[in-house]
């Protein structure tokens, strides 16, 4: 008999007891998911046409700026606009001994953060060394991504120079692989995907977007500012002993 | 015949053995239904659950496909509004820097760096000064006017130095020189 129960207890007892708390987990979570479901679907809007056209504008603004790569060749004729493009807009702007070389051991990189649909996009920094009046020199900064292809600034460096301060700012070059694509290597997507963070459970991805988040940042120049030099002589600076560590 | 043989005992068979055994028997049947009944009852709950939520997750997709694209709608913008915001700001910074710096204050190095939605800084300057207090006083000035940028998220100086020449200074040369580092992030216009 006592055979008989523990067989009774191995056999159905404990099966039927996990089998039991195994529907009421799978019962739990189907009543969260559902409930979810029910709160979201309340509180979303789902796109009409006036939305769908922000997504094609953006899509399309951004991809008409990233030009595609195929070739070395290609690669070095958009170096050589951009080149042109800035020496020009350092002339306009008044700055004096630019010189723009590749950044130190900079290889071209992947450009993180794109959307998935921008696969093999990847950047290449340059360098520009310039001097000029301070407020030419803002005005080249603040000038300098106002174009047809895709530019970001990353450090902006001012020191102390001779006559006027010394600046230095990297500059990022961003294209699209058109080799790698073709060959399909997509080996920079999943970092693509994991720098810009994006919180999918949040409630802003509920609502249609704002209009007034569909405007472009306007070109904006800059407000006057002080003529007088804020920067130190450099030779003044390294004449010193007690420079600062 | 031997007279004083006692009969046989009756077969003693368990009684309360098979009462027992009927019992638990009972017992075993009555759970087995029991629990099958509770099964059964979590079965059809969850069956009725699923229908309703494959009625409500019909919508699901689009709904993961709309957000997708809001996703890399904000994504996209991001990208091609960054540039410009960095750069004005990085920019307006500078010469908000010239009008705020006293006349005592020279700058000897600015780094600005991009963060998401932002920019971070790095000052590095010197003040002149008659003496330490006039120069500490003018560095508070400069720092407090810093402080009230209207985009300024955060600011931190944590290296003020003080030191005197070290030769004597030349009439009307000030006498101290404050070196200071100053580090903040500001967000983006």
């Amino acid at each position: 008999m006592i055979v008989l129960i523990i067989i009774y207890i191995l056999l159905y007892l404990i099966p039927s007891l996990k089998a039991i708390n195994r529907y009421k987990r799978q019962l739990k979570d189907m009543n969260l998911k559902i409930s979810d479901f029910a709160s979201m679907e309340s509180d979303f809007s789902f796109p009409d046409e006036r939305e769908r056209s922000y997504f094609a504008r953006a899509d399309r603004e951004l991809s008409g700026k990233i030009p595609g790569v195929r070739s070395r060749e290609d690669f070095i004729a958009l170096l050589t606009k951009i080149s042109n493009d800035i020496q020009k807009l350092a002339e306009k702007d008044g700055i004096l001994n630019l010189v723009m070389k590749p950044a130190e051991g900079q290889k071209s990189a992947p450009g993180k953060g794109f959307p998935g649909r921008f696969k093999n996009v990847k950047s290449h920094t340059i360098t520009l060394s310039f001097t000029g009046k301070i407020k030419n020199a803002l005005d080249f900064i603040n000038h300098l991504p106002w174009s047809d292809y895709y530019l970001s600034e990353e450090r902006i460096s001012a020191s102390a120079g001779d006559l006027f301060p010394y600046y230095i700012v990297l500059l990022r070059v961003y294209y699209i692989d058109l080799q790698d694509q073709a060959s399909g290597v997509e080996k920079n997507n999943r970092e693509n995907q994991e720098s810009l963070v994006i919180d999918y459970e949040s409630e802003v991805l509920l609502n249609r977007i704002d209009p007034a988040l569909t405007e472009p940042f306007p070109k904006k120049e800059l407000p006057p500012g002080s003529e007088s030099n804020i920067f130190a002589r450099r030779t003044a600076f390294y004449k010193n002993s007690n420079k600062p560590k | 015949m031997n007279k004083n043989k006692q009969p046989e005992p009756p077969k003693r068979y368990p009684k309360g053995l098979a009462i027992s055994a009927a019992i638990i028997v009972a017992i075993l049947i009555g759970s087995t239904v029991y629990f099958q009944n509770i099964k059964g009852s979590y079965e059809k709950k969850i069956e009725n659950t699923r229908e309703t939520y494959i009625s409500l997750s019909k919508n699901a997709d689009a709904i993961e496909e709309t957000k997708r694209l809001r996703a890399d709608f904000y994504k996209q913008r991001h990208y091609l509004d960054f540039p410009l915001e960095y750069s004005f700001t990085a920019a307006d910074f500078v010469r908000e820097l010239g009008l705020t710096a006293a006349a005592a204050i020279e700058l000897l190095e600015v780094d600005i760096d991009p963060v998401i939605q932002g920019l971070t800084f790095s000052l590095k300057g010197q003040i002149k000064a008659g003496d330490n207090i006039e120069a500490r006083s003018k560095f508070r000035e400069f720092y407090q006017a810093l402080r009230q940028f209207e985009n300024m998220l955060h600011i931190d100086s944590s290296r003020v130095n003080a030191k005197p020449g070290e030769k004597k200074p030349a009439p009307g040369e000030k006498q101290v020189r404050l070196y200071f580092t100053i580090d903040g992030e500001l967000e983006t216009w």
